[in-house]
Formats: structure tokens, C-alpha cells, sequence
């Protein structure tokens, strides 16, 4: 028995052994290049701020720059014919509905993930969107900026977006990254979409990460849970299960009234 | 109700059920018993202990939510920390509290029984019970951590959590036989072991509110046994009955959950409303106003209150006829709960009022259980519960129906049968002061919660926005207050059973049902001759009049 035991624990770790290395391997080998258009969240870790990309109106600007205060990072591209605008639609709508000062309390910085869209074609987004906000806001409180492709690599590298350049555009995800003003990012708002397929974002969970980003807070996410069950029709064991029910309970009344009926407690007591 | 029979035997010193010895020595001689007294304490001992548990974590939780990003414990314990809140107090506490304690121990008493009808079954199911808290505080200690899905259980992160569920699950699973078990006691219990002229218009109205609930306990408690199972079934083998990957429905399993819980909140709360139907005749030395409507409301509330689960669901997806109808019929409900609070309140008016412990936590429950009724009125109302739903609003609902409800109900019971079970009276200046701290601490406590509900703070949430803070630090507040005048309380009545005054006399308040008239503490067998009634059970007037035509005679 002790032997058989001993060829069990050997071989079985073996086995565990092989199976340790070939996720390892599997692990190298996804590592390289399999992300496809995925947001693989990189909580608490560093954003490089010492690159430079371009604003709408054509200024060279360093990221460390415009982060100094909670920032909510928007991955997008300006011709996006895709989530790119109605995301940013929400963010527009977001800013209105929330009583936070942007500029003040927050800003907002998209970046294109499109290396050839220029300083020119961002304008004309910003312009379309603040005229979605119902408010005034100042005018450097959400930046859209543009870049070289090495710069942007890095940085969505460094946040865990990834992307992949397509025939017609891109394939990518939507997603608000927050991070506070030393680059460290705090949270990853998934937005979930209405029953008519908009974008929505919560104003008290928009409000509540701009305030735990401004306290360097790092929050987890909950949102990309939710999501899972939206439009989805179930294959129905559900007539099989009420059955189930019904049975039982015709059962239970039944077998109660046997029970109160045929009892003889007074004899069973004295 | 009186007996000739009975007013002779409670002279002789019979040993009572407390120090009878059978064939059982020490410890044994209660783990063993069968006497349904004997199980009544030992279901006391194990629900009260349970319910420091769920207090320390209620206390935790309103510790946690002190300030706005976080106090003690990160989100992943605070998961833990309320579903376990909600499972101990919910399925541990409330549910079996007051029927399998006082109940089991008054029951037999006041229908003029030896004992319930099946003894060992009744013993069984206590162990079923402690089998399953256990199961539950082992999935604390062991290594994967206690539930942290909310006392819903709600698919699918149900099936997904790497936490210890399938312990949770089965010990609610547990627990729901032992609840089965009781009820199927009772039942038998009122149907076959009346007293020889107890009819069912006699029967006292604490026993109607359990007839009722046994019938609850009985019908819907396997439902959620079989969902259980079902979601075990589903984490272990995926067949794909809930989880909406493998093709499953997940509203299903709403559904199949709020045919049990929705009713278990009757089966919580109509035991605590037969507690007050007794102790208000009592303390007001008034018959009680419209027995037949109090005894008939039970039974409306039984057969409606299964019949409303879908208004927990009027977020999560169904037609619009359902909603409808769910909400119509949840209207219904408040009826006969409204009978009861106008019939104690009738009962009370022009009575000679003893403002007693157990009377003032009646009069508290009826305030705070109208408070929960009628918010419970402003979720029923489809839209207006679209925009309270998983608000700070239903939780102060459910605190004050169940809490507010039953926990006050049970402090009542405690007050009121304490003295008679165990035959010494507490501190009544003390009990009067517990009272009073209990009373402002829950509703400063509980109040604010209607407040931020109304505000739009979600619940099961470890941190929230800044503008909610002020109250929630008045709920803080108030949750030491009332920890405070629970810990007082209990340490009240603790010291009650050691020093307190000893009681020969049967009538303590001056009831008029069974147990009033049976030695203090009763015998073993409760009475030395099964009595004969004649009276009901709330006769005060007439009794006064008997007394003096017996004197004229």
C-alpha cells in the first residue's frame, strides 16, 4: 500500500510538474502577441508621463504637464465610426449631469490611438463634443490630443489597452481609465450600455472615482462583471424546473395533511 | 380560561422541568431531552449566541461606513462581512427564533398538552439547526473565506465566487429542514392535541400566528431547498439551469428564491405578531378587540404574503402584466397587517394600562413596524420602486420590518415569558432603561438609512460619495447606542436567571391563557391533569363578572 501510495505521489507530480510548464510556456507564448482588442487591467501601476502628443490646436504638450490633478484617460480615435463617439458622448453627458468642477477637480484627456489623425481633425471632435455638455467648461479641462505611434504604443502598452489596426479602422474597447496626478492608475470604468444600446455611465460612479483617483485610492472594478448578461435569451429549463416546484409542493401538502391525519400523538406522549 | 382542576394541583411542589431528572445526567439530560421546554431553552441558548454574531457584524458594518472611503476592512471582507450579516441574522436569528423558542416552549402550554406532538422530532430538529450554523461558521474559518454574495445568493455571481458557497448553501439547505420540521410539529401539534374544549376560537392568538407560519414553513421552504440544491448542482457540474453561459436563466433562479423569502418574511414576522396579540390583552387587562379578525388576518397574510415575490424582481426584467399584478397584489398584503396594528390599538383603548417591559416593546413594535410597513407600501408602487431599488431605502425597510418587527417582537417575549420559563424576574427599572436605549438607538440608526436611500446610496457598497457622510455617521452613532442598550438587555435578563427575585405565584402579569395558570417554572408534562377549558382565552370582563356572581353565590 505504502509503495502504491509513493508510485501515486510520484507520477502525479510528474504530471503536475508538466502541466506547471506547459502554462508557463502557454503563458510565454500569449505574451507575445496574442492581445488581441483587450483591456487587461494594470491597477496601481505607473502611466509613463514624459511623452508628447499634440492638442487640438496644434501645441506640442507633455503628458506630466496635464496630469496634475485626477484625469480620466479616454482611448479612442477621432474617425472611429464605432463606440468612439458615443463613448465619448456619455463623457460629454457625464460632465453635465455630475456637479464636479472639470478643469478643477478633474480633467479629461483623449488620446487618438490612430497615428495619422491630425491636430486638425481632433478640433473639429472637441468642438462637436462640448457642445453636447450642457454646460460651459474650461477649455483645457478636456484635451484631445493626437501622437506618434511609438508614444502611443507606450502608453496603452503601459494602461493595458490593446488594440488591433484593421482593414477600415481599428478593433478596440471602450473604457475610462482614472488615474491620479502621479500616474498611477486608480480605476477602470467600464461603461454598460441602456436597453437601447447607448453608452451609460453612472454620474455617482463617475463622481465617486474622481474622488478616491484625487485621494490615489485604487479601486476595483465592477462594472465589467455586470455586463455579462445583457441581451440573452435563456435556452429554458425553466419549464422543467417550475415542474420540479409544482411536484414538490403537491408532495409536501399532501404528505402534511397524511401526516396530521394519521398521527397519534397522545399516545405516543403519556 | 380557568379549570377547578388546575387552581388545586399548582399548590403541590411538583419538581419543575428544570430540575426533573430522567434517565439522562448533567449535560445529557438536556441534549437528549425531549421535553419541548428543554428544546425551547436549548434553541434560546443557540439563536442568542448566533445573533451576537450578527450583531458584532452589523456593528462592524456600520463601523466600515463611518467615512467615505473606507475604515476597517477592505471590499472584499465588507462582501463577506454583510452576506454573513444577512444569512446569520436572516435564516439563523429571525426565522426560527420566536416559533422555535417560544413557540416550542408555550405552544403545548397553552393548547393544554403534555408536549408537541412528535417530541424526538423535535429534538432532531434542533440538531439539524446547530448542524447548520455550524456549516456556516466553518465556511468563515475555512480557507477560501464565507459567502460574499449577499443573503440573496443571486446567480450568477453565485456560481462564479471562489468563496466557500456550497458550505453556505447547504447549511441554509440544513436549516430549512429543521424550519420544515417545526412547522410539520405544530401543525400536528394544533390539529390533534387540544385540550378537550379548546375548539379553534379558543385557541389564543400566539397560537394562530404559529399555525399560520407553520403553514408557510411548511409549503415553501422546500422550494428554496430544491433552488439550493440546484444552484450547488449548477457550481459543481454545470448543467446550466441558472448560469446564462451555459444557457441557464438567471431570473429563474430570482424567481424560485422570492417564492421562498418573500413568504419567510411573514414566517419572521407573524410568530412576533402572535406575541404581541397576547402581551397587549394582558397589560391593557382588556379582551382583545376582533380575536376572529387577528386569528383570520394570520391566515390573509399567509396565503397573500406567497403570492407577492415578484415585486423584489421589478428591476431585473419581467412583463408588464406581472409587474402589474405583483404590485396589486402587494397592496393587498398591507390589509391584514393594517387589521392587526387597528385591533391592538382598539384592544388598548379605555384598558387599565401596565406600562411594563413587555408592554412597552409591544407599543415600540407597533410603532416601528408601521414605519416598515408603510415604506414597505412606497416599494410595492411599480415606478417609484424603480428608482429605490438597491437603494439605502430597502435596507432601512428591511431592518425596520425584521428588526423593527421581530427583534423588538422577540425582546417582548423575552420580557414577557422569561419570568414565567425559568421562574425569576429581572430588573424591571433596567429592562425599562434597555428599553429606551434600544428604542432611540435603532431608529437613529435606521431612520437616516430612509434618507440616503432617498438620495440614491446604493447598498452593499463599502464606500460611497462624500455627500452622504453625515448620515451616515448619525446611523454610526446610533448603532453604539443601540449595541449599547442590547448589550444592557441581554445582561439584564443573564443576571435575572442567577439573582433575580425568585416567583411562586403561576400569574405574573395577570394573563388569562394556559400557561398563567401552570406552575412556575412548569413541570415536566406541564400540567398533573390534562385541563378542560371553557372560557376563550381573553375573557377579562367576564372573568371579573364569574367572579362576583361565584361571591354572591
Amino acid at each position: 500500500m505504502k509503495k502504491f501510495l509513493g508510485v501515486v505521489f510520484k507520477d502525479s507530480a510528474i504530471l503536475l510538474l508538466v502541466f506547471l510548464l506547459l502554462i508557463v510556456s502557454f503563458n510565454a507564448f500569449a505574451s507575445d502577441d496574442v492581445h488581441q482588442a483587450e483591456v487587461i487591467e494594470h491597477l496601481g501601476k505607473m502611466l509613463p508621463l514624459n511623452l508628447t502628443f499634440t492638442n487640438s490646436v496644434g501645441k506640442k504638450v507633455l503628458l506630466k504637464d496635464l496630469v496634475n490633478k485626477p484625469t480620466i484617460i479616454d482611448f479612442v480615435y477621432y474617425r472611429c465610426t464605432g463606440i468612439c463617439t458615443p463613448l465619448m458622448v456619455e463623457v460629454a453627458e457625464v460632465i453635465g449631469k455630475t456637479d464636479l468642477q472639470p478643469g478643477k477637480d478633474y480633467r479629461i484627456i483623449s488620446i487618438s490611438i490612430n497615428p495619422e489623425e491630425t491636430p486638425k481633425i481632433a478640433a473639429q471632435k472637441k468642438n462637436a463634443m462640448l457642445s453636447v455638455i450642457g454646460k460651459k467648461i474650461p477649455d483645457s479641462s478636456w484635451e484631445f490630443l493626437t501622437g506618434d505611434s511609438a508614444s502611443i504604443a507606450e502608453i496603452t502598452n503601459a494602461a493595458g489597452f490593446y488594440f488591433q489596426k484593421q482593414a477600415n479602422g481599428y478593433l478596440h474597447k471602450g473604457v475610462l481609465i482614472f488615474i491620479d496626478k502621479s500616474g498611477k492608475i486608480c480605476e477602470y470604468v467600464h461603461p454598460g450600455y441602456t436597453t437601447r444600446g447607448d453608452f451609460s455611465i453612472l454620474p455617482s460612479e463617475f463622481k465617486m472615482a474622481v474622488i478616491e483617483t484625487g485621494k490615489g485610492a485604487v479601486t476595483s472594478t465592477i462594472q465589467k462583471v455586470l455586463q455579462t448578461c445583457t441581451n440573452f435569451i435563456p435556452k429554458g429549463k425553466d419549464v422543467l424546473v417550475f415542474a420540479l416546484v409544482f411536484i414538490t409542493g403537491i408532495f409536501t401538502v399532501t404528505t402534511v395533511l397524511f401526516i396530521i391525519k394519521k398521527a397519534n400523538p397522545n399516545k405516543g406522549n403519556s | 380560561m380557568s379549570s377547578d382542576t388546575l387552581a388545586i394541583s399548582h399548590n403541590g411542589h411538583e419538581p419543575s422541568y428544570l430540575e426533573y431528572e430522567g434517565k439522562h445526567k448533567g449535560i445529557w439530560a438536556w441534549l437528549l431531552s425531549t421535553d419541548h421546554k428543554r428544546i425551547g431553552i436549548l434553541y434560546l441558548i443557540a439563536i442568542i449566541s448566533f445573533f451576537a454574531v450578527g450583531v458584532t457584524l452589523g456593528f462592524l458594518i456600520r463601523l466600515e461606513l463611518l467615512t467615505p472611503q473606507g475604515t476597517i476592512v477592505g471590499p472584499q471582507a465588507y462582501n463577506e462581512f454583510f452576506t454573513l450579516h444577512g444569512v446569520i441574522m436572516i435564516f439563523i436569528v429571525v426565522i426560527p427564533v420566536i416559533p422555535a423558542v417560544f413557540g416550542n416552549f408555550f405552544l403545548p402550554i397553552m393548547l393544554g398538552a403534555k408536549d408537541v406532538a412528535f417530541p424526538r422530532l423535535n429534538l432532531l430538529s434542533w440538531y439539524l439547526y446547530i448542524i447548520g450554523g455550524t456549516l456556516i461558521l466553518l465556511s468563515i474559518i475555512l480557507p477560501g473565506g464565507a459567502a460574499d454574495t449577499g443573503w440573496t445568493f443571486y446567480i450568477p455571481y453565485s456560481v462564479r465566487t471562489g468563496t466557500n458557497m456550497i458550505f453556505t448553501l447547504t447549511a441554509v439547505f440544513i436549516l430549512g429542514f429543521s424550519s420544515i420540521l417545526t412547522g410539520l410539529n405544530f401543525l400536528t401539534t394544533i390539529h390533534r392535541m387540544r385540550a378537550p374544549g379548546m375548539g379553534w376560537f379558543k385557541m389564543p392568538l400566539f397560537a394562530w400566528s404559529l399555525y399560520a407560519t407553520a403553514w408557510i414553513q411548511v409549503i415553501v421552504t422546500p422550494i428554496v431547498g430544491i433552488t439550493l440544491l440546484m444552484v450547488i448542482v449548477e457550481r459543481v457540474f454545470h448543467v446550466g439551469i441558472f448560469d446564462p453561459t451555459l444557457g441557464g436563466d438567471p431570473l429563474l433562479f430570482q424567481h424560485m428564491f422570492w417564492m421562498y423569502s418573500h413568504p419567510a418574511v411573514y414566517i419572521i414576522i407573524v410568530p412576533a405578531m402572535g406575541v404581541i396579540s397576547e402581551i397587549i390583552p394582558v397589560f391593557s387587562q382588556r379582551t382583545i378587540f376582533g380575536y376572529k379578525f387577528i386569528a383570520f388576518s394570520s391566515l390573509a397574510i399567509a396565503l397573500f404574503g406567497s403570492l407577492v415575490w415578484g415585486h423584489h424582481m421589478f428591476a431585473t426584467g419581467m412583463s408588464n402584466t406581472a409587474e402589474f399584478v405583483f404590485s396589486f397584489l402587494t397592496f393587498l398584503v398591507s390589509i391584514p397587517s393594517a387589521i392587526k396594528v387597528f385591533n391592538w390599538t382598539a384592544t388598548l383603548y379605555k384598558g387599565s394600562i401596565k406600562l411594563e417591559a413587555p408592554l412597552l416593546y409591544s407599543l415600540a413594535f407597533i410603532f416601528l413596524f408601521s414605519i416598515g410597513g408603510l415604506t414597505g407600501i412606497i416599494q410595492g408602487a411599480l415606478n417609484v420602486d424603480i428608482y429605490l431599488t438597491d437603494t439605502y431605502f430597502i435596507v432601512g425597510h428591511i431592518h425596520y420590518v425584521v428588526f423593527g418587527g421581530t427583534g423588538i417582537g422577540l425582546f417582548a417575549a423575552l420580557h414577557y415569558w422569561l419570568p414565567k420559563m425559568f421562574g425569576r424576574m429581572y430588573n424591571k427599572k433596567v429592562a425599562k432603561f434597555a428599553f429606551w436605549n434600544i428604542f432611540i438607538g435603532f431608529n437613529v440608526t435606521y431612520f437616516p438609512f430612509f434618507i440616503l436611500g432617498w438620495m440614491g446610496m446604493p447598498r452593499r457598497s463599502y464606500h460611497y460619495l462624500p455627500q452622504f457622510q453625515l448620515y451616515h455617521v448619525i446611523s454610526t452613532v446610533g448603532s453604539w447606542i443601540l449595541v449599547i442598550g442590547l448589550f444592557i438587555m441581554l445582561f439584564n435578563l443573564l443576571m435575572s436567571l442567577v439573582r433575580g427575585k425568585k416567583i411562586t405565584e403561576n400569574n405574573i402579569w395577570g394573563g388569562e391563557t394556559l400557561e398563567w395558570q401552570v406552575q412556575t417554572p412548569p413541570i415536566t408534562e406541564n400540567f398533573e391533569e390534562i385541563p378542560s377549558v371553557i372560557d376563550g382565552p381573553y375573557e377579562y370582563k367576564q372573568n371579573e363578572l364569574t367572579t362576583v356572581e361565584e361571591e354572591v353565590n
